[in-house]
């Protein structure tokens, strides 16, 4: 079952495939490029400053290649998303990732960020759900491609 | 370098959930545990006061062959022995502190000797040692028939152990003085079958404040207290009289005047109790001398008046029983006036509470027995205006109306006095403050030397409040460390810091308590990614006032100390109890200051402040 937040969350969320990317950084600073109109970014520079911070303390990795950089800043006004999907893994430096998860949210929303994070965590453990997400092309696919 | 991430089993998780239900349905906050507390220094107390009871008992059953009431063991006592008797237990208690004076001095204590400093001024360590002469002292005292209270050995004992206890807990010094002042309470309360005075005597007269923080704890020790005397003793007042009625409205007046009368006298009573304590000290003789000469003259009075031994309890009820005659009243007043004085003034370990019912009964029922005289169309009650100058002399010479009403209320149980008693004993306070300005407590303190009172009032600061080593967390922690975390401690918020100990923030269990059943989270979030970075924090060099603005931005009860803005270096935290706690005794200091001020050019402090001060202390 789907919060009704993280549910809006993932639906305004950008979109792209295919990530072209030889690396973590050059894949965070493409997906970062999203943002750039999103009226919920006050600050992109310092959220790209702060999702890069967190990157170097330990970075949120699952083990079926899905990175999920991220970080909670008063430089968004609410959550944002941008999917990555990449069909070369990316190398980052705790493993290859194929998707890509960047997540800005406002340091006052704790339960909204906890409530994103474990549902991404949660379903993107499964292999099958993985592999219908690699093939989604656009945000509407990706989210239906969570149901069972 | 990121860290291994190590997670919870099921097992874990279930119980954690579980803890973290218990914490939000039945958490003890600091308050709650410091209410447990209590009860367990009035139970103890109790029990404690007790012992002390049956060992004065015994003793005196040693030196009279009664096991009687100390009144009726020295009436059977042939003429030579009702001297001989408070003589030798003179002799004994003197000694007593003399030995025990040189054994503790030779020992550097840190700790005090007497429960009203170590609730006021004190760090709330009250000596073992001392504790254990100075009752000592006092058991041979009042076994033997010296004219004094045996309530302040008993709350010293009460408020021992509860200082014990409070180093036990290893709380700050604030919380720590508070249990030593729930012992007191819990003494007074044992000692007199009076929860309600018990408590507020310790509130108004050695705390200065009744503060809800404050007196809570102090109501559950006295009644605590009061319950477990009463399963013992059973549950009777201790000066019940019969029923007792007003015949007219006009009766006022005279219990007002009657007021203001035993506000003149109960400094006169205070100035007798300093005179003949400063005749004992320019006798040139060693402490057991004094004492066995203190015990002759009380002696000396009971080979006539047998009635003035003991601390008046006995005395006190037969003035309400006994249809004694205005002379023979005048005489006991006399013979128990000289015989406290020279206990008192000897310097026996005791108290003069008791004895200052009596007087003041003694005193409302010759005035009440005059008005009937003068006034007969009024049909005044000699036993109501004994009742009622018991408690306008109590509140007269101990400046606290408040305690005064309720104790007499309590010891009485009579509602029907009470709207006068309220008058008398208000009118009596402060009639008295016109010429008293340190009443009968203010004393003990001046005792232990005004001079170490006004040091440690400048010593007490924020940095005494400071809890050292809290419950930290690297920011990279995972959320599986935070939730055991939480679940070994019963913290609302854990704090963050850096591998330097710099605050970074808090995390609040409120904000993650719906998510710690998730395993999913374990390995993907971290400390850093949940706590308040904004969580307010305090520094020592900031005040209570600014402290407790703090307080109010958080629901916290804990706030983490840090050792400046600058390094943020955390170096604790101080709870929003021990702050509380701190600020009703800063609030109660500047009326004790200026009860011992006077006496700070005169009287140069008394050295080795360790040893056994040779006096009645507290509950007097």
């Amino acid at each position: 079952m789907i919060n009704t937040k993280t549910l809006e969350s993932l639906r305004t969320a950008a979109f792209v495939n295919p990530l072209a990317a030889g690396s973590e950084i050059e894949a965070i600073e493409r997906l970062l490029e999203e943002l750039k109109t999103n009226p919920l970014v006050a600050n992109l520079t310092e959220l790209k400053r702060t999702i890069f911070e967190r990157q170097k303390v330990d970075p949120p990795f699952l083990p079926m290649g899905v990175a999920f950089p991220h970080a909670r800043t008063d430089s968004v006004r609410g959550i944002v998303v941008v999917v990555g999907i990449s069909p070369q893994p990316i190398p980052f430096s705790v493993g290859s990732a194929k998707l890509v998860l960047l997540i800005g949210v406002p340091k006052k929303a704790v339960a909204e960020y906890l409530e994103l994070t474990s549902f991404l965590a949660r379903h993107l453990r499964g292999e099958k759900v993985l592999d219908r997400l690699m093939g989604t092309t656009n945000i509407e696919q990706f989210l239906a491609a969570f149901a069972p | 370098m990121p860290r291994p991430h190590a997670r919870l089993s099921p097992a874990l998780r279930r119980l954690l959930l579980l803890k973290v239900w218990i914490v939000e349905h039945f958490r003890l906050s600091e308050r709650q545990v410091t209410l447990v507390w209590a009860a367990v220094i009035g139970f103890f107390g109790a029990l404690a006061a007790e012992s002390f009871r049956k060992a004065t008992e015994f003793l005196q059953f040693l030196g009279t062959g009664h096991f009687s009431s100390i009144v009726t063991s020295f009436e059977d006592l042939p003429l030579w022995q009702r001297f001989a008797v408070p003589t030798a237990g003179g002799l004994l208690a003197g000694l007593t502190l003399w030995f025990g004076n040189r054994l503790i001095s030779s020992v550097r204590q840190k700790s005090t000797t007497d429960y009203m400093e170590a609730i006021v001024v004190g760090n709330g360590k009250i000596s073992f040692r001392a504790s254990l002469v100075k009752t000592i002292s006092a058991l041979f005292s009042i076994s033997s028939g010296a004219s004094i209270g045996r309530e302040g050995p008993l709350v010293q004992l009460s408020s021992l152990l509860a200082s014990f206890a409070g180093r036990l807990r290893r709380c700050p010094v604030p919380q720590k003085r508070h249990m030593v002042a729930c012992g007191a309470a819990a003494g007074i309360a044992s000692a007199y079958n009076a929860p309600i005075a018990g408590a507020f005597f310790v509130a108004e007269i050695i705390l200065g404040t009744v503060v809800v923080e404050s007196l809570g704890p102090l109501i559950l020790a006295s009644v605590v207290a009061t319950f477990t005397t009463r399963a013992i003793h059973g549950a009777s007042a201790l000066y019940r009289s019969p029923d007792l009625e007003f015949h007219s409205r006009w009766e006022a007046i005279p219990i007002c005047v009657m007021g203001l009368l035993l506000g003149f006298l109960a400094p006169v009573f205070l100035q007798l109790l300093r005179r003949s304590e400063k005749l004992f000290s320019k006798l040139r003789f060693p402490a057991p001398v004094k004492m066995a000469i203190g015990g002759a003259i009380v002696g000396g009075i009971a080979v006539f008046y047998p009635q003035v031994c003991g601390n008046g309890q006995d005395l006190l009820s037969s003035l309400f029983h006994q249809n004694w005659d205005f002379d023979t009243i005048s005489i006991l007043l006399i013979a128990k006036l000289a015989a406290t004085s020279a206990t008192f003034g000897s310097g026996a370990v005791g108290g003069v509470f008791t004895p200052t019912l009596f007087i003041g009964s003694a005193l409302g029922f010759l005035y009440g027995q005059t008005v009937l005289l003068l006034f007969p169309g009024l049909q005044p009650d000699p036993d109501i205006y004994g009742l009622v100058g018991m408690g306008a002399f109590l509140s007269a010479a101990s400046g606290a109306p408040i305690m005064a009403i309720l104790m007499v209320f309590e010891l009485t149980l009579s509602y029907t006095i009470v709207p006068y008693l309220m008058v008398a004993c208000v009118l009596g306070y402060y009639c008295s403050s016109i010429f008293e300005r340190r009443f009968m407590y203010g004393e003990s303190l001046e005792r232990k030397g005004a001079a170490f009172f006004n040091s440690q009032l400048a010593e007490v600061s924020m940095t005494d409040l400071i809890r050292t080593d809290p419950i930290t967390l690297p920011e990279q922690a995972s959320f599986a460390e935070v939730a055991r975390t939480f679940l070994q401690f019963q913290f609302q918020h854990l704090y963050v810091v850096d591998g330097s100990r710099r605050f970074l923030g808090a995390i609040s269990l409120h904000d993650v308590k719906a998510f710690l059943d998730r395993p999913e989270l374990e390995t993907v979030v971290i400390a850093s990614d949940i706590m308040n970075e904004n969580f307010p924090r305090i520094s020592p060099l900031q005040g209570t006032a600014e402290a407790l603005r703090k307080f109010s931005e958080t629901n916290s009860e804990r706030l983490p100390v840090i050792d400046n803005f600058n390094s943020q270096r955390l170096i604790g935290s101080i709870s929003k109890t021990d702050l509380i706690l701190h600020l009703a005794g800063e609030q109660s200091r500047p009326a004790v200051a200026r009860a011992v001020e006077p006496d700070v050019a005169e009287k140069p402090a008394p050295s080795g402040d360790g040893a056994v001060a040779a006096k009645g202390d507290g509950a007097k």
